[in-house]
């Protein structure tokens, strides 16, 4: 098998999983939502279309630590991280596998939040949709990417639900600044010549948080 | 050894407070405020030299497998934190005077404030990690990502305060020799000072550890 077929493994592993039944998705979309629903409570209208990208990405990205939570945290409860282990593949392969997953939830929680966000924000990128979704599409890869990683990390820890969020929030601050001031390009709040700064910006923090977390991913891993 | 940095550093300390206070002139504009300087300059490179050895060590770690560098990172890391919180805490003193605020969201507050959150985060990964192997192997991890993120984080920062507008330009300094002088002493003294808290924190983690296995070979012989 080709390194990209032993990634699908492990991620269809985690997909199948979760079609049958554990509902990490909806309890992600419910959660963004309800982050949304309470940020439109603390924030005037008046100033709520200046802070529109801040309040989507938040939503996002905490709902997100949801399913990170699950990605390591369900494979320690079942002992298949055994499995994982003894399956004759490189570790860099399991974080890869991992990560597509995550990226797949995400995508999928995504998907249909943003567009309802559009709808209650009363905003929305209008022609510049396909530059949305480019940056929605490289933007959450460094969220699950330096998340994946951080989650397996947390899994270790007694009580690493809890740990996460603190672990994984201060790494993700260029991502969540890159994310929010593209935004602010895509719904018209600034030009788009930030936009292509930040996205070329947010490829570069991928880059550096797949190559590396790849390579310390044994170091992860070993027990 | 180390009492004799103990030593060095708590004579170190007290040349420096007396340059800082005495042999320092007044600086033109800021005034007596601007003294806070030579303690906030001091602790913040101390930080980040902290950090870098809680990165280094982290690396070798990973190698030779040395629990000493271990703890050498540990104690460092917890060091580097006490440095980080004296810089967040000298600054707002100095800036509320001469800035007319505590808190402003420029490049080098708000990357120092990421700074002391990552930090923090690799002390809460090793407090939740009770196996001693596993502890230094994750907790390694974090402080090698931690560190390679801290630049990213510096850009990131840098990008978003060019967009928006810069309410308060941080100037340079036109320092006189006295005070570069001082600058100089008060940064070695506290440098002597960072070497003399992480041994000592260092010695004191591998006399808990070594307690803690001691305990367990007498649980297991009972």
């Amino acid at each position: 098998m080709g390194f990209w077929q032993q990634v699908w493994v492990v991620s269809w592993k985690d997909l199948r999983a979760e079609a049958r039944g554990h509902a990490a998705t909806a309890n992600m979309m419910a959660f963004a939502l309800i982050i949304v629903v309470i940020l439109s409570f603390a924030f005037d209208a008046a100033v709520s279309r200046q802070v529109l990208p801040g309040m989507l990405w938040a939503a996002v990205f905490f709902a997100g630590t949801l399913g990170l939570n699950r990605s390591f945290a369900a494979e320690h409860a079942e002992g298949g991280l055994l499995g994982l282990l003894v399956a004759p593949v490189d570790r860099a392969v399991i974080f890869a596998g991992k990560l597509t997953a995550n990226l797949i939830f995400m995508f999928v929680v995504e998907a249909v939040t943003i567009p309802v966000f559009c709808l209650l924000g009363n905003a929305g990128p209008g022609p510049a949709w396909p530059w949305l979704v480019l940056l929605v599409a490289v933007g959450t890869l460094g969220f699950a990417a330096a998340g994946t990683v951080l989650a397996a990390i947390a899994s270790h820890a007694r009580s690493g639900e809890m740990l996460l969020p603190v672990i994984l929030f201060p790494v993700l601050v260029p991502v969540i600044i890159g994310c929010v001031q593209a935004t602010r390009s895509v719904l018209g709040l600034a030009g788009m010549g930030p936009y292509w700064t930040w996205l070329r910006f947010l490829v570069a923090y991928d880059l550096l948080f797949t190559a590396v977390p790849a390579l310390l991913f044994e170091y992860v891993l070993e027990s | 050894m180390r009492k004799t940095i103990g030593i060095a550093a708590f004579v170190l300390l007290i040349l420096a407070q007396l340059a800082a206070f005495l042999y320092a002139p007044p600086e033109r504009t800021m005034g007596d405020v601007q003294r806070i300087f030579y303690f906030h300059v001091a602790s913040a490179w101390n930080a980040f030299l902290a950090f870098f050895v809680v990165f280094l060590a982290g690396v070798l770690y990973l190698v030779n497998r040395d629990r000493r560098l271990d703890s050498l990172a540990a104690a460092s890391a917890e060091v580097g934190v006490v440095f980080t919180t004296i810089v967040l805490v000298t600054g707002p003193l100095w800036a509320k005077p001469v800035w007319n605020t505590y808190w402003t969201w420029d490049v080098r507050l708000t990357t120092t404030l990421i700074l002391w959150f990552i930090y923090v985060a690799y002390l809460a990964i090793r407090a939740a990690v009770d196996e001693p192997d596993q502890r230094a192997r994750l907790a390694s991890i974090f402080g090698i990502l931690g560190f390679i993120d801290v630049p990213v984080v510096f850009f990131s920062i840098r990008w978003w305060r060019s967009i928006h507008p810069v309410l308060i330009e941080p100037g340079s300094m036109n320092m006189s020799s006295p005070m570069v002088a001082t600058l100089i002493l008060s940064v070695v003294a506290f440098t002597v000072l960072y070497v003399y808290l992480t041994l000592y924190v260092r010695d004191w983690l591998e006399i808990k550890e070594e307690l803690s296995e001691a305990k367990d070979r007498l649980r297991w012989t009972m």
